[in-house]
């Protein structure tokens, strides 16, 4: 039978100090996005997002513990078997365990559309082994990610900044340039993404 | 799971439709013909053909669940919205049962589940002008489907004997 306890599931600890618990690539579900997520060292349990990127409506469900979650600058306090429904996907969230046991399950779909997986969830798995410095690993995870979700610009802004961390500029500037022409927003973050000091100042970065 | 004094089912026995391509689930707790508990935050992931069922061990018990047809944009199927409508139909409430099924008919024009369901609830609440024409309206959407139902669906037994519904099935 396809049964899993939450506590079972993977452990991808992020920066943020959050832990995603893969749900949704455990069983392989190609149908809907969920996932689940506990506490990391930093007690957040949901990241600080919004869904503009996405437009996904978002469900979380506390499964167990307590969580402060704050939803476009509301506190909200949530205890085990309580639901919140953000529908409003540009409304800034995020979620504070406020008990070492709490775990939440997030569900998230594009209203009127099928569901397709997140570029996030690739980036999400190979975040570890660029913390880590591990970057040709991340290269490795994130170009799997790239044969499953051609010319997604976020993963190959992603790439770009671990070319650009690892010191391959000249890969560093392809993959953002790449990133820059599907998706324009893409030349903004890189502005002001520090990933990128090194390779600034070539004539190729987008300006 | 058996000799409980009394019913603790939390999910009927049932399996998707495969002609709706269909849903998934992430739920607790006899899937195909493997049974298993599923203490608290426990997930269980079920492919659409596949039979399950859970049966509430304690009480208090909640399940959450999630499904949607892969490579569809999510569309709920109706079956909440005939829950609602059968439990005003048994509470008594038909009128308010066919204001919400005239507003989803309305909501919805090309989907015959609609006036199907709306003509099975009038069926079973004994109105057999009504159930006739609510079919007669699930007919101009969709044939094939609804002759299969018409043959076997124990909602409509009631009138199933009216010589108008056996002039549908011919």
């Amino acid at each position: 039978m396809n049964l899993v306890h939450v506590d079972e599931l993977e452990v991808i600890e992020l920066s943020e100090g959050f832990v995603w618990r893969p749900v949704r690539g455990h069983f392989g579900i190609q149908a809907f996005g969920v996932n689940a997520y506990t506490p990391g060292a930093s007690k957040q349990i949901v990241e600080e997002h919004t869904e503009g990127t996405l437009e996904h409506e978002e469900i979380y469900l506390v499964l167990r513990g307590r969580v402060k979650f704050t939803i476009d600058g509301n506190e909200h306090e949530l205890g085990q078997g309580q639901l919140v429904f953000v529908r409003d996907p540009s409304l800034g969230r995020g979620g504070v365990a406020l008990t070492d046991d709490a775990a939440v399950l997030a569900i998230g779909g594009k209203p009127g559309e099928a569901f397709e997986i997140s570029a996030w969830e690739f980036i999400f798995r190979a975040a570890p082994a660029i913390k880590a410095e591990r970057y040709d690993e991340a290269k490795q995870l994130l170009g799997e990610a790239l044969a499953a979700k051609p010319s997604s610009p976020p993963i190959l802004y992603t790439l770009a900044c671990v070319d650009a961390l690892a010191g391959d500029a000249d890969a560093a500037l392809e993959q953002l340039n790449a990133a820059v022409a599907a998706d324009d927003r893409f030349r903004g973050y890189a502005k002001t993404d520090s990933d990128f000091d090194a390779i600034r100042n070539d004539p190729r970065f987008p300006s | 799971m058996a000799g409980h004094p009394r019913s603790r089912t939390i999910v009927g026995r049932h399996r998707r439709d495969p002609a709706r391509a269909d849903p998934l689930d992430v739920l607790p707790t006899t899937v195909g013909d493997e049974t298993q508990d599923a203490p608290a935050g426990t997930l269980v992931f079920v492919p659409p053909l596949v039979h399950r069922t859970a049966v509430a061990e304690e009480d208090g018990t909640i399940l959450f669940v999630v499904g949607a047809s892969i490579g569809e944009a999510f569309d709920g199927g109706g079956w909440d919205t005939f829950a609602v409508a059968n439990a005003l139909r048994q509470a008594g409430r038909m009128d308010e049962c066919r204001a919400l099924m005239e507003k989803e008919i309305e909501k919805r024009p090309e989907h015959w589940g609609f006036p199907y369901n709306a003509a099975c609830l009038e069926a079973l609440d004994g109105n057999a002008d009504e159930a006739l024409a609510y079919l007669q309206r699930a007919l101009t959407i969709e044939q094939t489907a609804i002759r299969e139902y018409l043959e076997k669906d124990d909602d409509l037994d009631n009138i199933r004997d009216d010589p108008r519904f056996q002039e549908l099935l011919k």
